[in-house]
């Protein structure tokens, strides 16, 4: 098996547990609030990843700067409290299929910021993409 | 509409707009590891650092509902619990796919999520929620887009 083709592979297998997560926790919150339900969630991944992390990169787990660290603090206010919390909110609220499709725009919102912060440069490409992004995320939201 | 009736269409609202702010988040959050963190520490340490810092905050937050909730039935937790492992085994599988594969390969394949967790739905959750063609269609939509997106991106 080529990289290219293991790498397609592993991207397709992401995407499936990403969108079984996603039924599992439509599930488990029809009778817990989405806070504790995201906490909760974080818990087993966390000690999942962990021992990932230790079996991967020992050294490199404390051997993190201070400043890196900060970095980290950041990351998982956004990604957290923020991104999953609301992601699970949704689901909860709105369900799996319109939660998983707005959701499924987030490169868009990645290409908006970089191009406001990082000075990217929006292409003929990328701007059409987005336009279709938008387009697709009214028929999803349309009487959803 | 009766007062129920206003009442879901409202959850259904809040819900809607938690997604849309969830995607500018994980955005935000694509945009600053892509900058700062990628280049000075692994994907699993990185992971795992936010992940833990992530669960403080979370812990704080859910503090006023977690008397309550914790009189839900295991099987919530257990759910919640599985919905967390697989939620971590995909960011693991797309880290692992993206340092085998170009991003041009991976984030397309990876942004199919949507269409398969329609899929599921419409096995699994007949009960709880309705797929209709117009959510298929436009997820379809939002695909094409967010491929061209990442291939635009990547050829400037």
């Amino acid at each position: 098996m080529t990289d290219t083709l293991l790498g397609a592979v592993l991207a397709a297998l992401a995407a499936t547990s990403w969108a079984t997560g996603a039924i599992f926790a439509r599930i488990g919150m029809q009778s817990m609030g989405s806070t504790t339900g995201t906490f909760f969630s974080l818990i087993t991944g966390f000690f999942l990843i962990l021992v990932i992390a230790l079996i991967l990169d020992y050294d490199a787990m404390f051997s993190v700067s201070l400043e890196t660290i900060s970095w980290f603090v950041l990351l998982g206010f956004i990604q957290f409290p923020l991104g999953r919390f609301l992601n699970f909110n949704g689901i909860k609220y709105a369900g799996v299929a319109p939660a998983t499709a707005i959701l499924g725009s987030t490169p868009v919102f990645s290409a908006i910021l970089a191009l406001i912060f990082l000075g990217e440069q929006i292409t003929l490409m990328v701007g059409l993409g987005i336009l279709a992004v938008v387009i697709g995320l009214a028929m999803v939201l349309y009487r959803s | 509409m009766t007062t129920s009736q206003k009442q879901i269409k409202k959850q259904v609202y809040i819900g809607l707009a938690s997604a849309l702010a969830a995607a500018a988040a994980y955005g935000a959050t694509q945009t600053i590891a892509r900058s700062i963190v990628t280049s000075t520490a692994p994907a699993s340490v990185s992971a795992t650092w936010t992940i833990f810092f992530g669960m403080i905050f979370l812990f704080f937050m859910s503090l006023n509902n977690i008397k309550k909730d914790i009189k839900a039935p295991k099987k919530a937790f257990f759910m919640m619990g599985l919905a967390g492992i697989f939620s971590s085994f995909g960011v693991f599988f797309m880290f692992s796919a993206l340092s085998n594969a170009p991003v041009t390969v991976a984030s397309p394949i990876g942004a199919i999520n949507p269409l398969v967790a329609m899929a599921l739905t419409h096995i699994f959750l007949q009960k709880l929620e309705r797929v209709t063609i117009n959510m298929v269609l436009g997820s379809i939509l939002v695909l094409i887009g967010v491929t061209m997106v990442i291939l635009g991106r990547f050829a400037a």
